[in-house]
């Protein structure tokens, strides 16, 4: 039996950040999007905080298309306008790390308490609250509190019962918690907020549960605006003939299926997330098809690591380039798979974004 | 006021840890000061190797008599840090074949009990071995942890009597009549001793040097490779004339693959081409080793005296030098040895100091287990693991996981770090094995520093330290972790990569 | 011995996270899959008080799907299980039945469809003993689209429970056994997952699991039902339908469903494992039951007037909890008016 055939405009490879935000971008422009993912994205695992440039005019491109579908959806992200700013929800205080001084506490209020929860390892507030007095000499005031059921209490109840907590343990006006309750609804908190009183602000750790929040928005959205997901799908080959792209073979399970498309998108990411594989030192493409190369790079001081970090797969006007150095005109590189440090786990995933989000025309022109 | 003893010791390694036990026994009142941390220098950098003898059977009967001896010895008082899996030689495709008759005489010469078992057999007992290997000689040797010996020596000691201090460097020792004045903590304290050993180490010539006393000390530097997970059930050894990447040894969740010999100096680091080098040559009995995932490496300083026969051909037995003929009197050094015969050399510093004491108690180390240990097993796999470790289970704790590479519980640090012997996170590290898994503390380091109640600028400061021997085997797995993490670090704002300031 | 699996971690804590046994049964009692699969094999005197852990794992293979690694962590904690060689009662009164009678439960029902045919259609053990509307209904429906299906007299176990408890001998006794009945069949369908994975797996003809024959051979335009009442649906995704079969089997059944007129698939706002795999139904049946629990719980809140299933093993397990009615998704459609 010949194995099912889905027939697509666009089809994406890597359902992260970048593969959903220019498959919206693309689904709401009329074509058919396809997006097939396998294993966890990592913006999943990240920290869920975005940070970008807003001297880029495709922040506001950006926005208009997700912003509003987030907040139809009671997640309460919103742009900032600040000197490093960022988009964040309530859900993601503006830095991860407590000692950056950009984030500035102080205007937001000096009467923070850092809540911990016994049981939970994604915020010690002893320690947090240590960092806030030492790098920014902010005082912080950390409150433990007694687990209830927890972490698996995942429910609105949950949600009741630790806003009573809130109201009448703390008096503080912003609240700083852990990533609450192991339910990756991004209503939660708003939720939570309005039940307190207060002003709730989730630290933002990474292999948390604001980066699956984030994710789940994207996934959402891209649904709404017409993209098809393919999920736990992963790509085992592309067929290529001459100097174009016509097929992937997916695996479905133990069977496989066959997408046509006109342009494929890899947004399969970098080391962290499995779009690139290590061999040795070096650092491949696991489907052996495309050239990986490194690019002179900084942020990080071991050279070994640093090249890892920044290998990625060449590309010539933002196509693929097979390892015989064939260039591949329907096949579009974005994301973390592209050469160059970006750290979409831990910092850059606004970078990522619009970047993805400005390879359209370069995908409309392959189609 | 400086404090009086009888005796002091510089160096807290396996020898000068296992001095001040062996003398606190006798009842003599005894100081030991460690610069750092306890096993941090040449003990602390320890293959993990118990020696039953065989290998030093045919180029060094002596000590491997003593390795025989103290093997035994060290199973009974120190199961607590043992486990004995016994151990393998192993005779090569293109070794020479008559090395192991030799080898087998010289090990019953030695009193070592070994003997010769199928290859077939030993292929079963170890399947990762090279199937083209010609002969199998089964030994007792066992696998060792170097860290928990030495704070059980430590603890020991203080149970009878003896003050013992870490993170308490020597800044100065003055001889004053018949004592001896030593300062410490850069001269806020000092302590007036009858005896000072010095058991520094790689460092001896330099504590001798403040007395004006020349120790010549040449360094011979070992690099290892830590392996993940257990890849042989026991020791394997190479059936050859000692060299490099002889040995693999499985240590606690890993397997340490060692060493190499060069000369080298301290704070010297492991290279990538050593670590190639290392594993090139175990691959001969242990192909699977190119594949394995090394997450870390290491490098020891081997302290000895005679240079001029530098590296594997002088004997690793040690010697007690008595400062009296330097015109010292009451000086003694303590150079060389090996882990496994720590033991036999502080009974014999020891008597030497007795004497010189003019007292007359005798050894008692051999009969008496270091730390009393609990055998009575849990079934709950963190609490046994702690058991493993620590000699002990402490009930009641919070199992929360902290640590998952090591099964460590949150409870298990708070508990260490509460130790006053316990400043920095490399200290709670080397009492829990907290950071010393696979994933080389990308997680629990945030576990530690909460324990620990230190910040970001600590976690910076103990990942640069960490780096230091992760750099060596940055490729496969070990690469991929590394890139995760410098994602991870990120957050924090920490290049885990950059050296420390 | 090392494999790859313990060294390919890099330590993200997704499996964890996302373990449905983990969401009910707390640490250190249950250690997760990281713990089970690639932690702890790293130690070795430590192991003996691992006790239950591995046994209470659901093999539903959530955690390996979710692992940017892709390591096979449901192979491995299937691998600590045989390494404690622990015999579950359960274990071994599959094997007597085994022994006995072919099948891990005595054969109970008899069916009425032919004995011959070109598409072979594979009771199944629990199926036979335990959902026999399911088995029948399959056959029914198929008959009456046409097709020339066809139970055969005898037939034996697949083995796939016999390989969760590492019974390997079984299995390929199994395996002979069925060789001449099943090498006879142009196709092979079955409306279990655990029997299409691992008859699929030795066969040269496609073992098909009913919904992907209904979709891909006969075709979704010539199947159409209509519900005369209607009637609120949750779809229960089997783990193994959706992650050893493929994810595709749950959209072809959400588009048969939907073409329903009268049927409304209701949205769960929470999916997960039912409990019903792995042998934790006999060695831990209570921790199944909460787990079915939380599913039926999630099936109300969402208004459902019935659990669907493709999976006998869920419709078993998700039954036990009794509050809604759980049907095999098969038989709900065989009882529904087929237009032709």
């Amino acid at each position: 039996m010949s194995p099912p055939v889905v027939d697509v405009d666009i089809f994406i490879a890597g359902g992260g950040a970048a593969g959903l935000t220019l498959a919206s971008r693309m689904a709401s422009n009329g074509y058919r999007v396809a997006v097939a993912s396998s294993s966890i994205a990592a913006t999943a695992i990240s920290t869920g905080r975005v940070l970008f440039n807003h001297d880029d005019p495709a922040v506001a491109e950006w926005a208009s298309l997700f912003l509003t579908r987030f907040r139809s959806r009671e997640s309460n992200y919103d742009l900032l306008e600040r000197p490093t700013v960022a988009m964040t929800n309530i859900g993601t205080p503006l830095k991860q790390s407590l000692t950056n001084s950009s984030f500035d506490w102080t205007l937001e209020d000096r009467d923070v308490a850092v809540v911990g929860v016994i049981g939970n390892n994604d915020l010690d507030s002893d320690l947090a609250c240590l960092e806030l007095r030492r790098s920014l000499g902010i005082c912080a005031r950390p409150l433990w509190i007694s687990p209830f059921p927890y972490p698996t209490a995942a429910n609105n109840h949950f949600v009741g019962e630790l806003a009573d907590i809130l109201k009448d343990n703390i008096s503080e006006n912003t609240i700083v918690l852990p990533p609450i309750s192991s339910d990756p609804t991004y209503a939660l908190l708003t939720k939570l907020q309005n039940l307190s009183g207060k002003r709730v602000v989730e630290a933002a750790t990474p292999l948390s549960l604001p980066g699956l929040r984030f994710q789940l928005l994207l996934e959402d959205v891209a649904e709404e605006v017409g993209v098809r997901l393919l999920k736990d799908r992963r790509l085992i080959s592309i067929k290529i003939h001459g100097k174009e792209a016509n097929e992937a073979v997916l695996s479905s399970g133990m069977r496989t299926i066959i997408v046509k498309f006109s342009a494929l998108v890899l947004a399969t990411g970098n080391l962290a997330s499995g779009g690139l594989a290590v061999n040795g030192r070096g650092v491949i493409d696991p489907l052996n098809i495309f050239r990986v190369s490194s690019t002179q790079a900084s942020g990080i001081h071991s050279s070994t690591l640093r090249n890892a970090l920044s290998s990625g797969l060449d590309t010539c006007k933002g196509r693929a380039i097979t390892k015989q150095g064939v260039v591949i005109r329907n096949v579009i590189p974005i994301g973390s798979l592209l050469k160059g440090v970006s750290y979409p786990l831990g910092y850059g995933l606004g970078e990522v974004m619009l970047e993805a989000w400005k390879s359209a025309p370069i995908v409309e022109d392959a189609l | 006021m400086p404090s009086k003893v009888e005796v002091l010791v510089i160096g807290g390694g396996a020898t000068g840890t296992g001095i001040a036990r062996d003398l606190a026994m006798r009842g003599v009142d005894i100081v030991l000061v460690e610069a750092g941390d306890f096993a941090t220098g040449t003990t602390g950098a320890n293959h993990g190797m118990l020696h039953s003898g065989a290998r030093y059977a045919l180029t060094d009967p002596i000590s491997a008599k003593e390795c025989a001896a103290e093997s035994k010895i060290l199973k009974h008082i120190a199961h607590f840090c043992i486990e004995d899996t016994g151990g393998l030689f192993v005779l090569a495709k293109d070794d020479n074949e008559g090395y192991a008759d030799e080898f087998l005489n010289a090990c019953r010469l030695a009193n070592i009990d070994t003997h010769e078992i199928d290859v077939d057999k030993a292929l079963t007992l170890e399947p990762g071995l090279d199937s083209n290997i010609r002969a199998v000689v089964e030994v007792p040797d066992a696998s060792i942890d170097p860290f928990f010996l030495t704070l059980g020596n430590v603890e020991a000691a203080r149970f009878y009597g003896a003050t013992v201090l870490n993170h308490s460097p020597v800044c100065g020792i003055r001889s004053s009549g018949s004592r001896f004045e030593v300062t410490i903590n850069s001269g806020k304290k000092s302590i007036l001793a009858d005896v000072v050993v010095n058991a520094t180490g790689a460092w001896a010539g330099r504590t001798a040097a403040m007395l004006g006393i020349d120790v010549p000390i040449c360094m011979d530097k070992g690099t290892m490779v830590v392996f993940n997970g257990r890849l042989v059930n026991r020791l394997i050894n190479r059936m050859r004339p000692p060299s490099d990447g002889d040995i693999l040894v499985p240590h606690r969740t890993s397997t340490i693959l060692g060493t190499t010999s060069s000369p080298g100096s301290l704070g010297e680091v492991a290279s990538y081409s050593e670590v190639e080098s290392l594993i090139n040559e175990a691959a001969a009995i242990f192909p699977n080793i190119r594949t394995a995932r090394a997450i870390r490496s290491y490098t020891g300083i081997r302290p000895l005296l005679n240079c001029k026969e530098m590296g594997r051909s002088i004997t690793r037995s040690f010697q007690v030098i008595d400062h009296a003929y330097d015109g010292v009197d009451g000086m003694l050094s303590i150079i060389g040895g090996k882990l496994t015969t720590f033991r036999l050399m502080a009974e014999k510093a020891s008597d030497v100091i007795m004497k010189k004491l003019g007292r007359t108690a005798r050894c008692s180390t051999a009969n008496e287990e270091i730390i009393l240990s609990d055998d009575e097993a849990s079934d709950i796999f963190d609490v046994e693991a702690m058991r493993y470790r620590q000699g002990r289970k402490i009930n009641n704790l919070s199992l929360d996981m902290a640590c998952g590479c090591e099964a460590v519980s949150s409870g298990e640090l708070f508990i260490q770090a509460s130790s006053p012997d316990v400043v920095n996170i490399d200290d709670l590290m080397r009492r829990t094995r907290a950071g010393m898994g696979y994933c080389q503390a990308g997680l629990c380091v945030l576990n530690m520093a909460s324990a620990m109640g230190v910040g970001v600028s600590e976690l910076r400061h103990y990942m640069s330290e960490r780096w230091k021997g992760i750099e060596p085997v940055l490729y496969g797995e070990q690469l991929r972790q590394e890139a995760f993490k410098a994602h991870l670090m990120r957050v924090y704002g920490i290049d885990h990569t950059e050296p420390p300031q | 011995m090392m494999s790859r699996i313990e060294d390919g971690c890099i330590k993200c804590g997704t499996c964890q996270n996302a373990c449905p046994v983990f969401r009910i049964e707390n640490y250190p009692y249950f250690q997760g899959p990281r713990r089970i699969a690639v932690e702890a094999p790293r130690f070795s005197r430590e192991l003996t008080s691992l006790s239950d852990s591995p046994h209470m794992c659901t093999s539903c293979a959530l955690c390996e799907s979710v692992c940017p690694s892709r390591l096979p962590i449901t192979e491995a904690v299937l691998k600590m299980r045989t390494h404690y060689g622990i015999e579950s009662e359960g274990g071994r009164r599959m094997i007597s039945n085994i022994n006995q009678y072919g099948r891990t439960i005595a054969p109970t029902s008899k069916f009425t469809s032919p004995v011959s045919g070109s598409t072979l259609f594979f009771p199944g053990c629990i199926g036979d003993a335990r959902v026999p509307s399911a088995v029948q209904g399959a056959v029914d429906m198929l008959i009456a689209l046409g097709d020339q299906v066809y139970i055969p007299n005898e037939w034996y176990c697949c083995g796939s429970p016999l390989e969760k408890i590492g019974a390997k001998s079984e299995v390929d006794r199994l395996q002979e056994m069925n060789s001449a009945i099943l090498g006879t069949a142009e196709r092979i369908v079955t409306a279990c997952p655990g029997c299409t994975f691992q008859l699929q797996k030795n066969s040269n003809v496609d073992v098909l699991h009913v919904l992907e024959h209904l979709f891909e051979v006969i075709t979704p335009s010539r199947l159409r039902w209509r519900s005369t009442n209607p009637i609120n649906v949750a779809l229960h995704s089997p783990c193994h339908l959706v992650r050893s079969v493929g994810p595709h089997t749950m959209d072809y059944a959400r588009e048969i469903l939907g073409s329903i007129a009268g049927v409304r698939v209701i949205d769960m706002d929470d999916e997960g494992c039912c409990g019903g795999g792995g042998g934790v139904t006999s060695t831990f049946p209570e921790m199944a039951l909460k787990m079915a629990r939380l599913r039926v719980e999630s099936a109300i809140r969402a208004g459902a007037h019935m659990i669907l299933a493709p999976c006998p093993f869920c419709v078993v397990n998700l039954r036990r909890v009794g509050d809604l009615e759980v049907k095999d998704l098969t038989a709900f459609l065989t009882e529904l008016s087929l237009c032709r």
